[in-house]
This record gives C-alpha cells, structure tokens and sequence, in this order.
C-alpha cells in the first residue's frame, strides 16, 4: 500500500511548520469543499428542468443533465418530483439522499464540528442504511407498498447521517494525505473556509 | 494497492456495464459505491490488522482508484455487451410480460417502472459512448471515494482513527524549524 510503501523506502523528512499549517488548514476546509460540492450536485438535479422547461437557460444543458443522472438513478416519471412540468433529475429517493447529504453537511459546518472518537461511524453507516434497506427490500418483495414518503423518509435519513460519517472521515483522509505528499493549498483556495 | 483497488474495480465495472447487474447503479451508484468498500474489504482481509491496516487516505485512494479502474472497464464492457448481445434486459422482458411468467408475479406499479425504464432508452451511438465515458469518469471516482469511506468505516480495526496510523505509530507534529540568526 502506498503509506506502508512510502514509509519503508522512503525516510519521512521533518516538514517545516508552514507545511503542518497547510495540512491543519486543508483538513479545516474540507467540510466547506463538501458542502460546496454538494451544494453544485443538488443544484444541478433542480436545474435540469428549469433549463428544459426553456426558462432562460439553454435546453442542451438540461438534457446532458438528464443523460449524467441517467446513469445513475432509474429516472421513472412516477418516482419523480416535479418542478413545473418536468421531473427533476433524479427520483425522490435519490433526491432525498442528496438533499439530505447536503443538509447534513450545513448542519456538520454550521455546529463546526470535528471528528470525533465519541461514536462508532461503522454503527452510524448501519443505523443510516437500515431503514432504506428495508424500505428497498420490502417493496420490491411486496411486503407492503412503498409511498413517496417512505421514499423520502428513508432517502433523507440515510442522506443526513452518512454525511456526518464521511465529513470526519475524509476529513482525516485528506490530513494523512497531505502530510505524506506535502501537499501545498494553491493560494486561491485559501479562503474557501470562509462561508 | 492497485491490486485491491483492481478488485473492487471489477466489481464497479460489472455492475456498470452487465445487464441486470447494472440496475444496482439506479440506487444512488450503489454498484459503485459496493466497489469502493469491497476493495478496502480486500485489502483489510488479505493483510490483516497484525500486518498492516488501511489508513484513511488509503481508503480514499482505494475507493477513487476502484472508481477509476470500474469507470474505464465498465463502460468498455457495456459497450461490448451492447454491440454483442444487444439489450438483452429489455428482449427478455417484453418476452415475459404478459406470458405468466415470474415477471407478471411481480407488483403492478414495479412492472410499469420496468417498462417505462427500459423503453426510454437511447439507441448507442459514437457520442453515446464518449459522453457514457466522460459521465462514469467524473461519477466513478466521486462515489468509489464514498464507497472507500464508507468500507472504512465498516471494516477498519477498532483503533482511533484520529491518534495517528492505524498501524500504530502515531504521526508526530512537526518540529519547529531551526531559528536563523
């Protein structure tokens, strides 16, 4: 693996303290970057009917909306939220893991938290994904019939928690990673903390 | 690494570019996403935590890389597939529905879902294909990373994530540097 690898051929310089500052200020921005970044995708979802719908924007960008999530949600106009006349990108249950990520991470930057050793992320990935799992599971075995809240219920939940196990952790991911290549934050992302 | 990333890579790309398996990425990329945590999966099993254990950014690079490998073979193969055997998903419905077979057992609503899915799709062309590369590219990495986390999270070794290494040598803080005078 490269750490083990880096580690063993490679004896690890001491970096000078400026370099320590970029790695605790890298770490610190990568919340905003997730929360910016899920901010673009749920804007993207809503912007593909605009477009389409023909409100000012090019009717192209729509579709190669439409065609990007294509291919990663199912699309079924009866599974869809409407905006106006058209379906948003994705179905209600994408739509509200999406949306619920996004809401996590406001809430995970709003209350400036970090990671923590207080919880287990692996119970909070089970305790995320069991509700939909179930939902998922007992609609298409026809148990009972899923509803579009139950869709939106389990897709938000599953959105909200996960995000407040994979902020911490890609939060730490992105520390290891740069003390190990040094990395520097180019000067024009220095002031992404600033929300 | 690139071996255990190869492996969950394989994964992402049977379930981007086989039949049947490929309804999986209709749950929010959840074939990718089972790439990235199988490929930390791989390598927490095959070395072990008396050997050596993942780190976080290890699980990230092995969740981006199984996106990336899962990306390029995925979409070679459903491209293959396509020109090979042709949409087989959808011959194979519309050869049952409406016959008795196990297809009418299933709910109403589903078998609606299933059609109109399945009918909607474009025929494959050049553009198709590079733009089928181009979105894989960008989505294939992005949720292998989540998946990677999310594998890590599952199956890391019950040590803080945070006091350093996983592998026991905690990362000290960087010594000032020497004052010049």
């Amino acid at each position: 693996m490269l750490t083990h690898r880096f580690r063993s051929r490679k004896r690890i310089r001491p970096c000078h303290s400026s370099s320590a500052a970029a790695i605790v200020t890298l770490s610190s921005k990568i919340p905003v970057m997730l929360l910016y970044g899920a901010a673009i995708w749920c804007a993207a979802i809503l912007l593909a009917p605009v477009c389409v719908a023909g409100a000012g924007f090019p009717k192209v960008i729509g579709q190669a909306i439409y065609f990007s999530f294509g291919e990663i949600c199912h699309q079924i106009d009866s599974r869809s939220v409407y905006l106006g006349d058209y379906p948003l990108a994705v179905c209600v249950r994408c739509s509200a893991v999406y949306f619920g990520f996004l809401l996590g991470t406001i809430m995970y930057v709003a209350l400036g938290s970090k990671p923590s050793t207080r919880y287990s992320y692996r119970w909070l990935v089970i305790i995320a994904s069991v509700p939909m799992l179930f939902d998922v599971a007992g609609g298409t075995l026809g148990v009972y019939s899923m509803t579009d809240f139950s869709r939106l219920f389990t897709g938000g939940w599953f959105g909200i928690i996960i995000a407040w196990c994979v902020i911490p952790l890609a939060v730490d991911g992105a520390g290891q990673m740069a003390r190990l290549h040094r990395f520097q934050i180019p000067s024009r992302l220095r002031g992404f903390s600033r929300v | 690494m690139l071996r255990y990333a190869l492996y969950g890579g394989v994964v992402t790309a049977a379930t981007i570019g086989l039949p049947v398996l490929d309804f999986l990425n209709c749950f929010c990329c959840a074939g990718v996403i089972l790439g990235g945590v199988l490929s930390v999966f791989f390598c927490t099993r095959d070395l072990g935590p008396g050997v050596w254990s993942p780190t976080t950014s290890d699980a990230v690079q092995l969740g981006a890389l199984s996106g990336v490998f899962g990306a390029l073979l995925g979409s070679i193969l459903k491209v293959l597939m396509l020109l090979s055997v042709g949409d087989v998903v959808r011959d194979l419905i519309s050869s049952q529905l409406g016959q008795g077979g196990f297809l009418d057992a299933l709910p109403p609503e589903l078998i609606d879902s299933f059609e109109e899915m399945l009918y909607d799709q474009e025929p494959l062309s050049v553009f198709n294909v590079f733009a089928l590369l181009v979105v894989w590219l960008f989505v294939g990495p992005l949720f292998g990373v989540l998946g990677g986390v999310i594998g890590f999270a599952l199956f890391r070794p019950k040590v803080d994530p945070f006091a350093g290494t996983i592998s026991g040598t905690p990362i000290q803080p960087p010594p000032n540097p020497p004052v010049e005078s």
